[in-house]
């Protein structure tokens, strides 16, 4: 049980003591609601209908920027999660009646890093709650066993 | 004299409040504005063919997006003198050996006074900022 124990506590040290370090420091824009940005190719509109399509889907909730570029043919839109993806290609089709297709950008070649970036920026947080588990079995470890004795369970 | 002292020291203090300027974010409107901005600034990058390639690999990624949007936030309101901590990589850091060129510099200053065109930021407050950034192109360009 001692053993166990001494485990526990080195656990709960590691994973506090790394989380401390690893954690970053608070931000108010912690705070902000999560957005997506998405583009739409919107080539053949015409420059003063896609201007005010842009305008237009400015307006809904939840859209926090559009960008019309006649150069590039783009409607670019920053959007929380009141929509998906395919909710807004679906209303912004319903607005206008030139054909509008989600734009895939070309994947830049070179090594990418293969663990994906939300457990890179998650891990802090895992090592945190491991150390609260760590620390909560060991506390229990500690006072069970006088617990039992005195309710006479053991 | 107990009171003279206190009235004197109240005395100062207005004074030292009368003399404080807002800072550059007050003056911006605070964290919500400045990401207003930025959501536009953001837009405005993914839709200009002449750099968008280069953040094709961030808008693919949603947490990247999130990172890149963030780090953005912070940085220009901890320039502005806010209580943001930015918390990534250097300017250097995170530009070394991607090549970037004057053009392409040039193109994302533009697309950022475009977004704080479009909310009207006043002329001293989008010099004041890009101020602020403008030091960083010897960080970004040619590395």
């Amino acid at each position: 049980m001692k053993k166990i124990q001494v485990l526990l506590l080195i656990l709960a040290v590691v994973c506090l003591a790394a989380w401390i370090g690893l954690r970053k420091p608070y931000s108010p824009s912690d705070d902000l609601p999560l957005v997506t940005y998405t583009a739409f190719d919107v080539k053949g509109i015409n420059v003063a209908a896609g201007e005010a399509l842009a305008q237009h889907t400015r307006n809904w909730s939840g859209i926090t920027a559009t960008t019309f570029n006649p150069a590039s043919g783009l409607l670019v839109l920053s959007y929380t999660n009141a929509f998906t993806e395919n909710s807004l290609l679906a209303k912004l089709q319903a607005n206008t009646d030139t054909p509008i297709s989600k734009k895939v950008f070309e994947k830049p070649a070179g090594p990418a890093c293969p663990v994906p970036m939300s457990l890179i920026a998650a891990f802090p947080g895992y090592l945190f709650w491991a150390g609260l588990l760590f620390t909560g079995s060991l506390l229990l470890s500690l006072f069970m066993p006088p617990l039992q004795k005195r309710l006479n369970f053991g | 004299m107990a009171i003279l002292f206190l009235a004197s020291f109240a005395l100062a203090s207005c004074d030292k409040d009368d003399e404080a300027t807002p800072t550059l974010y007050d003056r911006l409107g605070g964290v919500a504005a400045i990401s207003a901005v930025v959501d536009q600034f953001l837009t405005n990058v993914v839709g200009d063919n002449v750099i968008n390639a280069r953040f094709a690999a961030t808008v693919a990624n949603p947490a990247r997006t999130q990172l890149l949007r963030n780090n953005l936030i912070d940085q220009i309101c901890a320039g502005a003198g806010g209580p943001c901590q930015y918390k990534g990589k250097t300017m250097l850091e995170s530009h070394k050996g991607m090549n970037i060129t004057q053009a392409e510099f040039n193109a994302l200053v533009g697309d950022l006074v475009a977004a704080l065109d479009k909310f009207n930021v006043p002329q001293k407050e989008k010099d004041d900022l890009l101020a602020i950034l403008g030091p960083m192109q010897t960080d970004i360009v040619g590395k």
